[in-house]
């Protein structure tokens, strides 16, 4: 029973972890808050469902072609909706076109795929039972595939140059562009990068639930993970968000109904008692 | 060779550089002198692609005006920004390889040896601290990790707006230095300064700015002694001491 909920509350948390270093990933970067990062995760698995089901397409073919869609998508969302308005200087600007987009998004999945719930099937099927305890399998694949991707970033951007260029331009835009970085590239790779992370995430969440319109609630939790974790740290929000899964995995023990406010009030806790959260980002001012 | 003629900038209504012709000979240090908001740093912010202007900025013979800050910086023009602007989450090696952007490009071979060893020998300080992040050097650390950063970049020109800004006086003298030694080895360096007893000492030659035009221009040397130049510029405490010089 525990180990089942421990495995369960980590798959949770790990797809949690997917969308709240999509959100992070964007606040280094471009200082922006996206909003619409809950609606780019229900697209994710909007996208998936209609290259299985529709498309009919297998396992590798879903993800591979779907990892593109999201890339580009990022790219064109980064366009559209940063980009014109990046020298604005009311600092709402950007948050007020997230949050269009982010209806505009929503209300396209209902025109495309109609207002119903839809099924999907879970990813692996079957059940294993270790000491005891009965597992679906698919918990253990949404749980790799999320380290693999967790793991990716943070090769990225701590192993390659590449990811050295982009947290050099995502620290300082004016002096990147002084040594010649193009900063218009670095920002549209991590909005694609943003996109696919939070889609896959997307994907891995809809075998869970149903693949509807409110998938785009679970921004607040990978919110509250990230918050947990320490605002702008990218190992803050990883672990933030398995602690978000884990403990609403738990209190199942004690509500079932009410598992999200419990969620919601050990945040309101933590921002009270720690409210620079987990881990402080790499930066701090000097005194 | 850098030559610039009738460089203008505006911002919105307001013209900060009203038509400036200046020109930085090969191996030369050459210096712009002028109180704050005389258009210093606007003119080397159009120099190296980053505001809108008019005018013609030739580089080696070409008319890169109209370019933009990577095919600028691609030719081997540095600009080390007012108020050091290093990276301050990346550690002291991490910021200068960032500098080798420009020749290395996005997955280029680390051939970065020979630049990384000539920064080190010039500031050994960064050596001492090549893990430490950005962040946590002193001021004048940091403002050598400006400089060490654009000579990552194998520059042929270096243009270093306000290096000595909130140094400590001894550290200033020893930024000079430097800035005479990489010089020396026959880069061509274009500086801003507020300081400009310190700035018309070590250059070749100066050009003084007030409102956005030059108002004065001559061998270092001699405007150093100029009567107007030491009223408007050095203090007035300055004629006292003098015979320091």
């Amino acid at each position: 029973m525990y180990l089942q909920l421990l495995i369960v509350g980590i798959a949770m948390g790990m797809i949690y972890a997917l969308l709240s270093l999509g959100i992070v990933l964007l606040v280094r970067a471009v200082g922006v808050l996206n909003f619409a990062e809950g609606q780019l995760f229900m697209l994710g698995a909007y996208v998936t469902y209609a290259l299985t089901y529709q498309a009919g397409l297998p396992l590798y073919a879903t993800l591979i072609i779907a990892i593109v869609i999201f890339a580009l998508f990022g790219v064109l969302f980064m366009f559209s909706v940063y980009w014109p308005l990046r020298k604005s200087t009311w600092g709402a600007t950007i948050i007020i076109s997230c949050l269009g987009a982010s209806t505009v998004i929503k209300e396209v999945a209902k025109l495309i795929w109609g207002s119903n719930p839809l099924v999907y099937e879970p990813l692996v099927k079957g059940t294993i039972s270790i000491a005891g305890a009965k597992l679906e399998y698919q918990y253990l694949f949404i749980i790799a595939i999320c380290i693999v991707m967790i793991i990716g970033v943070e090769l990225l951007f701590e192993k390659l140059y590449v990811g050295r260029i982009m947290q050099a331009a995502a620290q300082n835009k004016y002096a990147a562009e002084l040594l010649g970085i193009a900063t218009v590239v670095t920002v549209a790779v991590t909005y694609a990068l943003s996109a696919t992370l939070v889609g896959v995430g997307g994907w891995l969440v809809a075998p869970l639930f149903l693949v509807s319109t409110s998938l785009g609630d679970f921004l607040l939790k990978g919110f509250a993970g990230m918050v947990i974790g320490g605002y702008g740290s990218i190992k803050g929000a990883v672990i933030g968000s398995i602690f978000v899964g884990i403990a609403e995995s738990f209190s199942v023990l004690i509500t079932s109904t009410y598992k999200n406010a419990i969620v919601f009030l050990i945040l309101i806790i933590f921002l009270i008692v720690k409210p620079k959260g987990l881990f402080r980002p790499k930066i701090s001012e000097k005194a | 060779m850098l030559k610039i003629k009738d460089l203008h900038v505006k911002y919105g209504s307001i013209e900060a550089v009203k038509g400036i012709d200046l020109e930085v000979g090969d191996h030369s240090i050459v210096c712009l002198i002028g109180s704050n908001g005389a258009g210093k740093t606007s003119l080397l912010k159009a120099i190296s692609g980053m505001v809108e202007h008019t005018g013609v900025v030739e580089w080696n013979g070409e008319n890169i005006s109209s370019y933009n800050s990577v095919s600028i910086a691609k030719r081997g023009v540095q600009h080390v920004p007012e108020g050091r602007q290093v990276f301050p989450g990346l550690t002291v090696f991490e910021n200068l390889e960032v500098g080798c952007i420009n020749w290395r490009g996005y997955f280029g071979k680390p051939d970065y040896e020979k630049e990384l060893e000539y920064v080190y020998t010039m500031f050994p300080r960064l050596k001492e601290r090549r893990n430490q992040l950005a962040w946590s050097l002193s001021g004048g650390e940091q403002q050598m990790l400006a400089i060490g950063r654009a000579l990552m970049g194998r520059p042929k020109i270096l243009l270093l707006d306000e290096p000595s800004m909130g140094l400590a006086p001894l550290v200033i003298d020893e930024l000079f230095d430097k800035i005479m030694e990489i010089n020396n080895t026959g880069l061509p360096v274009l500086m801003v300064e507020q300081n400009a007893r310190k700035a018309l000492k070590v250059s070749d030659y100066a050009y003084v700015i007030s409102q956005g035009k030059i108002s004065m221009e001559g061998r270092s040397q001699k405007l150093i002694h100029d009567d107007q130049v030491i009223a408007t510029y050095f203090g007035k405490h300055w004629k006292s001491s003098k015979q320091r010089l």
